[in-house]
């Protein structure tokens, strides 16, 4: 086993108090926090002094760190024949490090009163997966990379039809192996939707924008609109304002209980960015007959205001 | 939600987890639970006739989030349960946000033609 420099990682003396010690460890984390710091080896400083005041923060395993004795970091040690009764026997230690046989130590210590196996849970794991919004749609099997102390496994996880963008999901006891019979950890899943070129989402309802010529959204109009299942036609009525939204009921997401969501096409009127000599004067005859004025309201309520 | 596998649960807000569930999923102790309650940080589920505390299982993430925070800043339980009502404001308000912006219309991104205006340099 390694031995590991708690006070260095920390940078207090041996004999500091337990106040110096959350100090340093606070200016530490602080600094070193993954959260925080986007340098390369800060998540590995974090744990590293973490873990060291893990030890040093509890008085047992701090007094049975100080036990080893002063070291050089890194220097290979045998831990006491009293550990080894003191942590079950035969159960060895080959596959814990310094700070896993500490915390069983104060564990079994601290339960029970007198030193026995400790059972550990497993850790848990956190992850995200990015689907697509058909793979929502129709469900799909995602694979996991979970890592084991005997390498990496891949766990296909199912991911039913109706989920939606930023849901959780906990897959229990698929996380890290427990020890000493102590039940396996979980998973838990953080379900996000790769961002769509048409479609965005809310809950299980789609929206997209529709782009309507000014004529198309005045004397109303048939258009083909995208769909998860393909374009469909879409009666445009006339008259119809930007912003204005168009439900397609039935064409959004499925919501896996047999139903679907809506599909919204938002109205969003646009121009041509340049005009031919004769769509120019059909446009300026326009101007000189219609006695649409889009700022009338405008005009109205500004006059009040003065 | 239905699904394949028996150990796979959704964290919706339909779904109830009873307090020692939600201590084993947090690492927290049933008492901490209740110490988190007290201070106004978790909201327990009201539920008649029910004789243990109940919980929607949407606080799990924000639970679990401040929990890691605690243990990574060593922070008290009362500094838990007022940094669970930040992150559980944030949660709600990223899913405000999201749905908002589901609800704007995109701008489209067009080549333009014409004058440029006065901001840029002419070419």
């Amino acid at each position: 086993m390694k031995y590991k420099d708690y006070y260095a990682a920390l940078g207090v003396p041996r004999d500091a108090d337990a106040e110096a010690i959350k100090k340093a460890y606070r200016k530490l984390a602080r600094q070193h926090h993954p959260d925080v710091s986007k340098d390369a080896g800060a998540e590995a400083r974090f744990k590293d002094v973490a873990e060291a005041y893990a030890t040093l923060k509890d008085p047992d395993k701090r007094a049975a760190y100080d036990a080893l004795g002063s070291r050089r970091g890194g220097e290979e040690f045998s831990p006491p024949p009293q550990w080894q009764r003191d942590f079950g026997g035969d159960a060895g230690f080959a596959d814990l490090d310094l700070a896993d046989l500490l915390d069983a130590l104060a564990r079994g210590r601290g339960a029970r009163g007198r030193p026995q196996t400790v059972p550990l849970r497993g850790h848990d794991y956190e992850t995200s997966v990015r689907l697509s919004l058909e793979d929502a749609h129709r469900g799909t099997t995602v694979n996991l990379d979970v890592q084991h102390e005997d390498g990496t496994r891949t766990l296909a996880v199912t991911v039913p039809a109706g989920v939606t963008d930023g849901q959780r999901l906990r897959l229990r006891g698929k996380g890290g192996p427990g020890r000493h019979g102590g039940p396996a950890g979980d998973i838990y899943l953080h379900i996000q939707f790769a961002p769509h070129p048409v479609f965005r989402t809310d809950g299980h309802d789609l929206m997209f924008d529709l782009a309507l010529a000014p004529w198309e959204a005045a004397l109303g109009a048939e258009v083909q609109v995208p769909t998860l299942d393909g374009a469909v036609l879409l009666t445009v009525p006339h008259g119809s304002q930007s912003g204005r939204k168009l439900r397609l009921r039935g064409r959004g997401l499925a919501n896996g209980h047999g139903g679907r969501g809506d599909l919204y096409a938002m109205v969003r009127i646009d121009v041509p960015a340049s005009l031919a000599p004769r769509e120019r004067e059909l446009f300026e005859e326009l101007a000189r007959e219609s006695r649409f004025d889009p700022r009338a309201t405008v005009a109205k309520e500004g006059g009040h205001g003065h | 939600m239905a699904t394949e596998a028996p150990d796979l649960y959704w964290l919706d807000p339909q779904r109830r987890i009873d307090q020692a569930e939600l201590a084993q999923m947090c690492t927290l102790s049933i008492a901490e639970l209740d110490e988190l309650v007290e201070y106004g940080g978790l909201v327990p589920v009201v539920a008649e006739g029910s004789a243990v505390r109940q919980y929607s299982a949407t606080c799990v993430a924000p639970l679990r989030e401040a929990v890691r925070l605690r243990g990574h800043y060593d922070l008290d339980l009362f500094t838990v349960s007022l940094l669970l009502g930040y992150l559980q404001r944030i949660s709600h308000l990223e899913h405000q946000l999201r749905t908002l912006q589901a609800h704007l219309p995109h701008p489209q991104h067009l080549p333009r033609e014409g004058p440029t205006p006065w901001r840029e340099p002419h070419a």
